[in-house]
């Protein structure tokens, strides 16, 4: 056991009447990434905000390099040496890349009381030249940025003041796989130099691979700390949950089943610099899955597939009737629904309850004599939603927002469940949820599959892809470069190079 | 379920309207409790409210529609020109149907091209009270027919407007229409997503809206006697104020509910009577007004904020639960 950069030692923090941290302990060493593991609500959060002095400890102490620490605002905490960047996306809006990046921060580019904008532009492009990142247009507001690019500024940001400790709170989740192999790589570099990593990632795979030490959280407590020999993906999982998880993760089977019958056809789809000249087929009962990298455009595919963004050129056509779709209602008329990556701001109505959200896809199905709408027939479906897919509320008129991220996906797929559907488009449907409700969502799909649900399953998370999918379209800039069938031979790498 | 109902967000309008009555009936010392000045009150809230009843439906899907006074007005008049000889339900039918008109432009070019509603309905505003002051002055002096005048009876319009308000009602709460109306308020995407015919629902909303000023451009001209170019000036100022009063959100969505129509609009003539009546008038009466619009707006979102804390935390009731098991 090296010497202690930060040290952690019986941190309790109440809300209301639920202790969020009750006695956490942790030690951080230099040069080491350290993780913490916990499903949501296991208290990760609430110690990661204490350390980085968004909250105050209710007691327990804090050491930093041997010294008392007691951060009294976030600012403190980056002077003090402390680089984070937060769950929650972490820039003002109205603001582009290089003013996010050094605001709070201005003086070196402050003269006569100006702000030299031009100067502060370069500087930033140079900081994310110095990591080796994407370019990240530096004109466009930070709101209409994609979340990956915001992360990538984040993540500047908190690197640019050279910290003794980076913290990054689910943030590989919005990143692309060059992006996370570009973020992998910075994690070792600072680790040679030194500075020691605090993580909290979902992906237990990257967690397992990436961490020195791993810190289980369960229920506001610490339950153990585990040293690299004894770090596996079942020891973690089966901590995080307390018991062991039964069952199988992704599918058992490795045969490519799927109905003749081709529901789906997108011919020569186009659309300017997304993707190019791409033709696929969607059987009944299959699961088709998409995988790229960032700019291969499996997102948008999603998007044209629902007449979203539909495609400059070609079509997609439902092959029963011939419809050649053309806007977001030709496609829920022809019963294909899509579930969107970014759940907060595109899946849900936040701000209404999980009532609202479920019964609002199938009003039409609900609307009996004279237009009315029954609010018991209302209730009925939510309640239906709601013990289907064992959605955690007291009950289902409470807000959406209130809920944990898993639980808002439940929500999100269940109003699309309880509906009559031919194809779900799922695009990353398991983004920021925890192991629990993973394995869930994973036995959900293998359930649908087996009543003839069609589905396209998009995801960054290759093993995902491979794990459920009949079949795997493999994207790269823009081009459907092939379709693997599914099997139990290592595809992994195969599926990698081609992807590259 | 009747934790929802009685909370915050639902009885802020009645807190505020209890509160204004207490208020103006100590600073008036009694006299807006007067049986004449009461039924003047309910009189004049009757047509805010026919207003609030059309308005709600452009409002809860985040538009707005600041011409309703110039419609109303020239509703009032192609009624009078067109169709008085014919009786009253010409009458009605003639002013909807200009309504209908004016609302399905309205509705085109602020969903269909895209142009936001407070911009084309601002022009509105001036362009259709152009048009009713041409008509005005090549029309002559335009009084209401007797059987016009028999609607002006309290007897007359109370009914009327309640019947009306249970159709409205009916449509905003219970058909697809106001559900979809309040979804897009919401999050538009998120409705687009969902298979809402967003373009078609905005486009209805406002033709709602257009009707019903009709209705009530018909209402005040009843009561004035004769279709003037005066009519319906400030009317939709009047009824923004009141669905805001009413604790309606600024920006629309699923707290949107009839019954704060009524409850806004009541508050509003109160506020206005008892400020009259109490002697106040010009600059501070229009200033009292204006901060009590922003206090309510501000109110609605504490309110909204507050039922969002109050889920959370049965949310982390229910963890400790679990986890005790």
């Amino acid at each position: 056991m090296g010497e202690c950069i930060l040290k952690v030692s019986g941190l309790c923090k109440t809300f209301g009447i639920t202790k969020a941290n009750d006695d956490v302990s942790l030690k951080l060493e230099p040069g080491k990434v350290h993780a913490l593991a916990g499903e949501n609500g296991s208290g990760k959060s609430t110690l990661i905000s204490q350390i980085v002095g968004i909250q105050t400890p209710d007691s327990g102490e804090m050491e930093l390099a041997g010294k008392p620490y007691t951060p009294v605002s976030p600012i403190d905490a980056r002077e003090q040496g402390i680089g984070f960047v937060v769950q929650e996306l972490g820039l003002i809006d109205d603001f582009d890349a290089a003013m996010n990046m050094f605001v709070g921060n201005v003086g070196p580019f402050t003269s006569r009381g100006m702000i030299s904008i031009k100067k502060m532009r370069e500087a930033a492009r140079r900081e994310l030249q110095r990591w080796n990142f994407k370019e990240v247009p530096m004109h466009t507001k930070a709101v209409n940025l994609s979340i990956e690019k915001r992360k990538i500024i984040e993540i500047t940001k908190a690197l640019s003041t050279n910290p003794k400790i980076l913290i990054l709170d689910e943030t590989t989740q919005a990143l692309s796989h060059d992006t996370k192999n570009r973020l992998y790589e910075i994690i070792e570099e600072m680790k040679k130099e030194g500075t020691a990593v605090l993580m909290v990632t979902h992906d237990l795979d990257e967690m397992c691979e990436l961490a020195d030490q791993i810190t289980v959280l369960r229920d506001g407590k610490s339950i153990v700390t585990l040293e690299k020999p004894e770090i596996s993906v079942d020891r973690v999982r089966q901590l995080m949950v307390g018991r062991a998880i039964e069952g199988n993760y992704y599918r058992t089977d490795w045969e490519c089943i799927y109905d003749d019958e081709v529901l789906l056809r997108a011919e020569h789809i186009s659309d300017g610099p997304f993707y190019q000249d791409v033709s696929f087929e969607l059987h009944k009962g299959e699961i088709l899955g998409f995988c790229g990298l960032s700019d291969a455009g499996i997102h948008e595919i999603g998007k044209a597939v629902f007449a979203l963004q539909p495609p400059r050129q070609g079509k997609v056509i439902v092959n029963r009737s011939g419809r050649v779709l053309r806007q977001p209602l030709d496609a829920t008329r022809n019963k294909i629904a899509y579930v969107p990556k970014d759940r907060d701001s595109e899946a849900l109505l936040m701000e209404a309850s999980i009532r609202d959200n479920i019964y609002m896809p199938s009003l039409q199905e609900i609307e009996g004599k004279g237009f009315f709408i029954s609010p018991s027939k209302c209730t009925a479906l939510a309640e239906e939603a709601r013990q289907k897919l064992n959605i955690k509320c007291t009950n289902v008129k409470q807000i959406v927002s209130a809920l944990s991220g898993g639980n808002k996906q439940k929500v999100n797929l269940g109003r699309w469940l309880v509906k009559d559907l031919d194809i779900l488009v799922l695009d990353c449907p398991t983004r920021g949820v925890d192991v629990g409700v993973k394995a869930y969502i994973y036995q959900l799909m293998k359930e649908m599959k087996q009543k003839g649900l069609s589905m396209i399953l998009i995801s960054d998370e290759l093993t995902e892809v491979l794990g459920m999918s009949d079949r795997i379209a493999v994207m790269k800039e823009g081009k459907l470069v092939t379709v693997m069938k599914r099997s139990e031979h290592p595809t992994e790498s195969k599926v990698v190079e081609v992807m590259i | 379920m009747k934790q929802r109902r009685l909370s915050l967000i639902n009885m802020l309008p009645a807190y505020t309207l209890c509160l204004v009555v207490l208020f103006f009936s100590v600073l008036s010392r009694g006299k807006i409790l007067a049986p004449n000045n009461l039924s003047s009150v309910i009189d004049q809230s009757l047509t805010v409210m026919v207003g609030g009843m059309g308005m709600i439906f452009v409002l809860c899907h985040g538009g707005i529609d600041l011409a309703i006074g110039s419609l109303a007005c020239l509703a009032s008049f192609m009624a009078a020109i067109y169709a008085m000889p014919y009786g009253i339900v010409p009458v009605f039918l003639a002013a909807i149907l200009t309504g209908v008109a004016s609302g399905g432009i309205t509705g085109i070019i602020a969903a269909r091209f895209k142009v936001p509603s407070f911009m084309v309905t601002v022009a509105l505003q001036t362009g259709l009270r152009g048009i009713a002051n041409y008509l005005s002055t090549t029309s002559g002096i335009l009084l209401i027919s007797p059987e016009l005048q028999t609607f002006d009876k309290i007897q007359v319009k109370v009914p009327f407007v309640i019947g009306l308000m249970v159709l409205m009602w009916y449509v905003f709460e219970y058909t697809r229409l106001g559900k979809y109306s309040k979804a897009i308020g919401e999050n538009e995407l998120c409705s687009k997503i969902s298979g809402v015919n967003v373009t078609r629902v905005k486009i209805c909303d406002f033709v709602i809206c257009g009707a019903i000023a009709g209705i009530a451009g018909v209402l005040m001209m009843t009561r004035t006697g004769g279709a003037s170019n005066m009519l319906g000036k400030g009317f939709e100022l009047r009824v923004i104020m009141a669905l805001f009063l009413g604790s309606v959100p600024v920006v629309g969505g699923m707290d949107s509910k009839m019954f704060k129509v009524i409850i806004g609009a009541l508050t509003v003539i109160v506020l206005e009577n008892g400020l009259s009546v109490s002697g106040i008038s010009g600059g501070l009466y229009q200033l009292i007004e204006g901060v009590m619009m922003i206090l309510m707006c501000v109110l609605t979102a504490y309110a909204k904020k507050k039922a969002f804390l109050r889920d959370e935390k049965e949310m982390l009731k229910l963890d400790e639960i679990r986890s005790e098991n």
